[in-house]
């Protein structure tokens, strides 16, 4: 495990600047003071955050679009399960996600590049600990080339197993 | 001020569901599941209602009896009248808790003030009915109560005398009392259900019922507590004996312990002024569009063309705020040529939340202040930065 730690912090120096983009509702995580100017994550520049009126409200056609536009990850946040203000709208993002991920696989992208979060209003350390977690798991897929390696590839990879 | 206070308690509320999570899976947080529970104790009290109401003598001199016969005599009936008092206590708590809980973390903006108002009768409805319930036992506790409502409705100005002749059926406690009380104690609990048909009406796939855990946990509990704190009357009311003060459940009574510290107008004026505010609160700090960005995107738009009639966002949309028509033209996309039916929005309904958005996979939908081209404009930006 160590070892696999050293090699993904080797490849983060090679690769620092992965690119997420992410997708947050508005009555989620409270990420006022958080951003920077142009809609980064302060602790974590190299996400790009978005606000968007509810989690449902992301068409997975969006998150397919980063990915081939150039983003390493994306990441749709809603509130926790069940205290949606709309009721359902993490739910349906959340089936969404996961239609969508079969969709990348038979693609070979690496579905483990999208996830959904879920956090509420005042939990933004949780959040942010999700958002690193999902990062240091995105660096790990990522090869130095700087794409990241498709689901067939991970197959063989020892990390995977569990 | 008065807005930093929500705003505080908004955030005591989501740190509890925060705590909670952390030990209960949130699908099974009971937090998300107030009106669930209300639901769950209601059709509680409903069955165990039905069931004394087949031994319940509506009569002054039999009232007080035949409670004592359903306790000591039906079989099970000892449990069943002991379900029905707690399922009543936890019917009132679970209804604090969801209009708390909506209340502070907001959920009465936009449409959904229809939920709200219709709550706010919901909520009237189930105190009127839990407090003509404390007659039906017909003890010296509801002699003391009836005594303090009489008070309070002759102080009314002008309809004060003939409100009290109303409810006893005459000059006094007579035959036709008790079964006045029935009347109110019934009927009203009957037109809670009317009033959920207006409470859901708006609300696609409402959650009526908690999980089974709950459920479980909440029926165990009530009969658990019935048969470890039986419930007793006291001694038979008697025209002869003298109200006295006893002690009051606070849940259902608490306007008679108002009438300790105020006149009896008063408590009646306090009620009133409460529920109005408890109406008033959907449209009470209703913030400026300019100040709400991305939470006030515009209703949504169906871009006519696009439209295949496929349903997506109608079964989607989680306020009923999408209906579908028969379509008057064919749509121009090829997908869209051939469609029998056409989305609509109904404007008034949409709270803008954009879930319709995310069902459409044909491009007809949009929010007009966050178009799908203004978002890729921005992932694109994002990715090339
Ligand atoms: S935005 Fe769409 S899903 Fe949301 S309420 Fe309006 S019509 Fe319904
Ligand atoms: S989901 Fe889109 S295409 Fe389907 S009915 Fe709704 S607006 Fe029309």
């Amino acid at each position: 495990m160590s070892e696999l730690e050293h090699s993904s912090s080797l490849q983060s120096q090679e690769k620092p600047t992965l690119k997420v983009v992410g997708f947050v509702c508005d009555w989620s995580v409270d990420l006022k003071g958080a951003l920077t100017e142009d809609g980064r994550l302060r602790e974590v520049p190299n996400v790009y955050v978005m606000m968007i009126p509810c989690s449902g409200f992301i068409r997975p056609s969006w998150l397919e679009f980063a990915l081939k536009n150039g983003a390493d990850g994306v990441f749709v946040c809603g509130c926790p399960y069940g205290d949606c203000l709309n009721r359902e709208g993490n739910f349906l993002i959340r089936n969404r996600i996961q239609q969508m991920r079969r969709r990348l696989q038979r693609q070979r992208i690496d579905p483990e590049r999208v996830t959904m979060l879920a956090y509420g209003l005042h939990d933004r350390e949780g959040f942010l600990l999700a958002i690193k977690a999902f990062l240091e798991d995105l660096r790990r897929r990522v090869v130095p080339g700087g794409q990241a390696v498709t689901r067939a590839a991970q197959q063989s990879s020892p990390n995977e197993i569990s | 001020m008065y807005k930093r206070i929500l705003k505080n308690l908004q955030r005591a509320t989501l740190q509890v569901d925060v705590l909670l999570n952390r030990v209960l899976p949130s699908d099974w947080n009971p937090l998300y599941y107030t009106g669930g529970l209300s639901n769950l104790f209601l059709t509680i009290l409903i069955l165990s209602g039905i069931f004394l109401f087949f031994y319940y003598v509506p009569d002054p001199n039999e009232a007080h009896r035949s409670i004592t016969f359903i306790t000591e005599r039906v079989p099970y009936g000892r449990i069943i009248r002991g379900v029905h008092r707690y399922a009543a206590d936890g019917f009132m708590v679970a209804i604090f808790l969801h209009l708390f809980r909506n209340w502070f973390t907001e959920r009465y903006l936009f449409s959904r003030d229809i939920p709200w108002i219709s709550g706010m009768f919901l909520l009237g409805f189930a105190g009127f009915v839990g407090i003509t319930g404390y007659f039906m036992a017909w003890d010296d506790r509801a002699q003391a109560l009836l005594a303090m409502t009489l008070h309070m409705l002759r102080s009314i100005p002008l309809v004060g005398p003939w409100l009290n002749e109303l409810l006893l059926g005459g000059g006094g406690v007579g035959e036709r009392t008790l079964v006045r009380f029935l009347f109110l104690h019934v009927v009203p609990a009957v037109t809670l259900y009317l009033l959920l048909w207006w409470h859901y009406i708006r609300i696609r796939h409402p959650k009526i019922w908690p999980p089974a855990v709950w459920v479980l946990f909440s029926l165990g509990l009530v009969f658990l507590l019935s048969s470890l704190v039986p419930v007793v009357s006291g001694v038979p009311a008697s025209p002869t004996a003298q109200p006295q003060v006893i002690p009051l459940d606070f849940l259902y009574m608490w306007p008679y312990w108002l009438l300790k510290y105020v006149g009896p107008i008063w408590a009646i004026v306090l009620g009133f002024v409460l529920f109005s505010y408890g109406m008033y609160i959907p449209y009470q700090l209703r913030e400026k569009p300019e100040v709400m960005g991305v939470r006030h995107a515009g209703v949504a738009q169906v871009i006519e063309p696009n439209c295949t009639g496929c349903e997506l966002c109608y079964y989607d949309c989680p306020y009923n705020a999408i209906i579908m028509v028969p379509s008057p033209r064919p749509g121009q996309t090829k997908a869209a040529q051939n469609r029998k039916l056409l989305a609509v929005v109904i404007e008034s309904r949409c709270v803008e939340c954009g879930i319709c958005i995310g069902a459409c996979p044909f491009q007809a939908l949009e929010l007009p202040r966050l178009m799908e081209n203004q978002v890729l404009e921005r992932v694109l930006a994002a990715c090339r930065s």
